[in-house]
């Protein structure tokens, strides 16, 4: 099968740091990829770059066969990645559902639609729905900081689908959740798949990672250090000491 | 028969709210900082009143001008405001209002300090219009641009300022092309702080580069700030206010600046989001409380 993404020989420095190093990755549709690794390894670097924030030192980013590095974070969102944020980025003062239509605008943004009313049912009733598919619908019209930390993540996942992406760069979604919540993560996840959603996550939570992730890769100080099915890395050397460290 | 006394206040709150919603668009929606925009004001005041007296445009084609001219420098700022932020773009404002007075003073085709004079009184169908008509065409002004804002703030383009003000990368992750909203925000904002200077130059009939100075552009975010920045109310309240309150405080004659001033250090102190802004105490008053399930 053709990947959807494909990163080649991905590096970033800052002046003298290089925070990733020569990293490839690939992912096929409906595909669950993992990214585990110490912090400070790179992975939101890595997820940085997917996604506009920085433009890549070197390296090649390919999107269904279109080269992004380097493009606009708006224009990769528009073409259809979108992602959430390892520490939580509500629109604090917005309500969910203004948080959701802000994504769901990028279909009017660059267009004259973006004179049209942002709160009109036709819109509004679309953005509930999201929340509604995540668990918030009852809490589409509280402002974003008056949501849990979980229900905020929960909120970033409705607005990362309001993009209609094909692929989700979920940025350790399961940080500060609750055991009972962790699951309900992983069921999501699961239904994204189902949905056609192929989908990258960064996850310091284990379990998630290996419960839900097809394939994983290790970064440590910026490189690869292992890639394969969460049983073999499980297994690797190499990533047994990147975590516990050698004798 | 209203006293002409009443109409130049009525004037001046219009020409004041004008300016108040220009800084509540920039400031209030999109987050953009500026400590500039008398400058604004002033290449409207000034290309309405030598286009009119040089160029014998009629008013009503003048003052689009004056609002297209101004936009043009506005468009030129928020091309810089993509590569300054904050603190640094306050002050780029700041220095764009010394350097338009600076040319303003020095170049002889501006009157230098002496200003321009004999602007003309706008006229309709030959007829000049009074002082009171010309209140009433404030009035209208004001209400298009309350019109054009409400329309404007309840769009997408609303939505999208509210992402540049908010989390400007967040908004980009999310599909909103910030630099252009920026730029669209510094437009509106700047054509309409250059229609308030085309209507003040057309009103007073007399120009300076003092009038313009970098004291206006601070009382200009005042009437903004004291009134609540990010709503459409708030900047006009607070125009309203500060420009009919020094009236009423005359009878403190020496100490009325320092009361102003006082009163501007207790809100901002006590009332940060503005006297109207959204959850100010009085705010909080008006609204009828939601009843508890």
């Amino acid at each position: 099968m053709k990947p959807l993404l494909e990163v080649e020989h991905l590096t970033k420095r800052f002046g003298g740091l290089v925070a990733v190093s020569n990293v490839s990755l690939h992912l096929e549709p409906r595909q669950i990829l993992g990214i585990i690794g110490p912090n400070g390894a790179g992975k939101t670097t890595l997820f940085n770059m997917i996604s506009g924030v920085y433009a890549p030192t070197d390296g090649i980013i390919r999107f269904k066969d279109e080269e992004i590095q380097g493009q606009k974070p708006y224009r990769i969102a528009q073409k259809g990645i979108g992602r959430t944020f390892q520490v939580c980025q509500p629109f604090k003062d917005l309500t969910a559902v203004e948080n959701v239509l802000m994504a769901y605008g990028s279909f009017h943004y660059d267009r004259p639609g973006c004179f049209k009313r942002y709160m009109a049912p036709q819109f509004a009733d679309k953005a509930r729905e999201l929340l509604a598919l995540v668990g918030l619908g009852d809490y589409a019209d509280w402002e974003a900081k008056d949501l849990s930390l979980a229900y905020q993540r929960r909120m970033e996942i409705a607005r990362a689908l309001a993009l209609n992406p094909e692929i989700i760069l979920l940025d350790e979604s399961a940080a500060g959740l609750t055991h009972e919540e962790s699951m309900e993560l992983i069921e999501m996840i699961r239904q994204l798949q189902k949905e056609g959603k192929s989908i990258i996550l960064i996850e310091h939570n284990m379990r998630v990672a290996m419960e839900v992730s097809e394939r994983l890769y290790v970064l440590d100080h910026g490189e690869l250090i292992s890639e394969g099915s969460p049983d073999a890395v499980q297994q690797d050397q190499c990533v047994i000491e990147a975590y516990l460290g050698s004798e | 028969m209203i006293p002409p006394y009443y109409l130049t206040i009525g004037t001046f709150v219009c020409i004041n709210i004008l300016l108040a919603l220009s800084i509540g668009v920039l400031s209030g929606y999109a987050g953009q900082v500026s400590l500039g925009h008398a400058a604004f004001m002033a290449i409207g005041a000034y290309t309405s009143a030598l286009v009119t007296r040089n160029l014998h445009f009629p008013f009503w084609l003048a003052m689009p001008t004056a609002a297209f001219m101004a936009a043009v420098i506005g468009l030129g700022l928020g091309l810089i405001s993509l590569r300054l932020k904050e603190d640094f773009l306050a002050i780029t404002t700041m220095g764009l209002n010394f350097i338009v007075i600076g040319i303003l003073l020095y170049a002889p085709f501006f009157g230098r300090a002496l200003g321009i004079g004999d602007i003309p009184v706008p006229s309709l169908l030959g007829h000049e219009l009074s002082r009171f008509e010309f209140l009433c065409m404030c009035l209208a002004l004001v209400a298009a641009a309350i019109v054009l804002l409400w329309w404007l703030q309840r769009s997408w383009i609303g939505l999208a300022w509210r992402g540049v003000r908010e989390a400007e990368e967040v908004a980009q992750v999310m599909g909103v092309n910030t630099a252009k909203f920026k730029i669209f925000a510094f437009v509106v904002s700047t054509a309409m702080a250059g229609l308030a200077g085309s209507l003040y130059a057309h009103f007073l009939l007399f120009i300076t580069p003092y009038d313009f100075g970098f004291p206006l552009s601070i009382q200009i975010l005042t009437l903004a700030v004291l009134g609540g920045l990010g709503t459409i109310h708030g900047p006009v309240l607070g125009a309203v206010i500060l420009t009919i309150l020094p009236e009423y405080l005359r009878f403190i004659q020496d100490y009325r600046m320092l009361t102003y001033g006082l009163l501007l250090v207790f809100v901002m102190l006590y009332q940060p989001q503005g006297l109207f802004g959204h959850k100010s105490f009085i705010m909080r008053h008006l609204k009828p409380r939601k009843k508890s399930s």
